[in-house]
Parts: C-alpha cells; sequence; structure tokens
C-alpha cells in the first residue's frame, strides 16, 4: 500500500497471519519544519471486531508498532499506535481514524482521518468500482493541521487506487494492492 | 450379454462422474476489493475448479472437479478465513 501527499509519504506491506492478525512494515516520511521526518516501522494489526450483516459490514481495527526514526541526521527509537473503525455497505461508507507516530525524543505526530463516501453506481465483482468520497484530517506537525479533501477511490479487482486534492492544494494518491 | 452388461456398467459408473455446484450466501461481502480473499481461499481447497462471487446475491458458487467435493466445514472455514459470516451452504440436493 502506498499513500502520497507532500506533507506525508508512506508504504506499507502488510501479510495475514489469520483473519483477523497481520504483520506488517510500514515506512513513513513526515516534513517537519526544515527538515523531513523518517520513520521506519515493524507494525501488527488487528481486528477487535467485525459485525457481518446481510448488507454491510462494521469493523474496528487497532495498530501498533515499533522502529527508528531519522531526523536532520539524529536517529531515535519510534513507536507507532493507533486504531481505526468503519462501516460500509454497498453505496455508503464512513470511517475514522486515530494514529499516532512518537518518538523517544518526544518528535511526535498525530493524525486523525474521517472519511465519508457514496458510490454513484452500484458494481457487482468482476466490475470497476468507483466511490466518491470526503475525507477530513487533522495532523498536528503540519503548517495548516485541518484539511479537507474530495476524493475518487476506484478499484478493480485485487487493487484500489484514490486520488484528490487537499483544501491546502495538494495532490493526494493512494494505492493498494491484494496479493 | 456379456457386452451389454459391460455397456451397461460404464454408462452405471458414468453417472458418478459429475462436478458438483455449491452455493454459499454469505454475510458481510459488499465490497469486491475485500472478497478477493475468499476467492483465494476459496481456490486453494482441492477440487475447486470455478469460483464465482456475486454481491448482488451476496452469494459465492464454486464448482468442483468431476467426482470430488468441498465439505461444509471446509466451506464455513475459507469463508470465516475471508472475514465473512456464512448463512447458508446450497448443494444440488438441498440447503444445508
Amino acid at each position: 500500500m502506498t499513500s502520497l501527499a507532500p506533507e506525508r509519504t508512506e508504504v506499507q506491506a502488510n501479510y495475514s497471519i489469520t483473519n483477523r492478525f497481520a504483520l506488517g512494515t510500514d515506512y513513513v516520511r513526515i516534513p517537519y519544519r526544515s527538515d523531513d521526518a523518517h520513520f521506519g516501522i515493524l507494525r501488527a494489526n488487528a481486528l477487535l471486531y467485525r459485525a457481518n450483516r446481510p448488507s454491510s459490514q462494521g469493523n474496528i481495527y487497532a495498530y501498533a508498532g515499533g522502529g527508528v526514526r531519522e531526523y536532520a541526521g539524529d536517529e531515535n527509537a519510534a513507536f507507532y499506535y493507533g486504531g481505526e473503525a468503519d462501516w460500509e455497505s454497498r453505496k455508503h461508507y464512513v470511517s475514522f481514524r486515530g494514529q499516532s507516530l512518537r518518538s523517544a525524543d518526544r518528535l511526535n505526530f498525530d493524525e486523525f482521518r474521517a472519511r465519508v463516501g457514496i458510490a454513484p453506481y452500484v458494481a457487482d465483482f468482476e466490475s470497476l468500482h468507483t466511490w466518491l468520497i470526503a475525507q477530513g484530517m487533522y495532523e498536528t506537525s503540519a503548517e495548516s493541521q485541518f484539511t479537507w479533501a474530495p476524493m475518487v477511490r476506484m478499484f478493480y479487482r485485487n487493487v484500489l487506487w484514490e486520488t484528490g486534492v487537499s483544501t491546502r492544494g495538494e495532490f493526494l494518491l493512494n494505492t493498494i494492492i491484494h496479493f | 450379454m456379456k457386452r451389454f452388461t459391460i455397456f451397461l456398467l460404464f454408462t452405471f459408473l458414468g453417472a458418478f462422474a459429475h462436478a458438483e455446484e455449491i452455493t454459499v450466501h454469505v454475510d458481510g461481502m459488499v465490497c469486491s476489493f475485500c472478497a478477493q480473499g475468499i476467492i483465494k481461499k476459496f481456490q486453494e481447497q482441492p477440487g475447486v475448479e470455478k469460483v464465482n462471487v456475486s454481491l448482488e446475491e451476496k452469494s459465492v458458487t464454486i464448482t468442483t472437479a468431476k467426482d470430488k467435493t468441498l465439505s461444509d466445514k471446509a466451506i464455513r472455514q475459507s469463508v470465516d478465513w475471508a472475514g465473512y459470516t456464512t448463512v447458508d451452504i446450497q448443494r444440488a440436493g438441498g440447503t444445508q
């Protein structure tokens, strides 16, 4: 999974150990003051709760991990934790996520994200799916901490991509490939 | 008579060489991107030839190879592993 934005770049790879637990690696770049902070994290993802209904699914996830952070030539231990909840049907989608990247020297980055999405058409399994999503984000490290972004999400078979432009005028691109 | 008996025997045996079609109704399957895992999980099962998913029907249809079947336990485990809930399993002979 990759995520690109001027304020943040993230590349993740996750492997499902069971249907409720995955391990992965995470690289995050966050611009801060005059330089970029780089995080390399080994992470665990847990599905805490899932509600399967005939026409919808709701989930609660928790994430945690540890690794290293490099900033302005200085390296330090880093920690990561977060949580996410989502609910979706074939036409509607909402999600909330909070996550924190922390360093032993207190260089910390917190992010909160909320999304609301709607499918303009309902597609079946082998078709191209399209979603229109409104994303709100609060990032403690950013100059402009609150941003909104209209986004378009599309997926076909095992490839998902989303793109948008934030109110900061930043181009956003996320991609996920399931293997 | 012997040839007729042999012919009947082959016809009788041939009647059992058929593929099975199993339809599994599933709860929670609303996203095709997320449901890719269910195809992969069923394709890993021995004897499975084809897997079709319908989000509209909320179902997965599995076609087995000739003379092969898939147990209810294996079906429920595959659905569970993919993150969904099995509602019912329908085989050519009826609902289970």
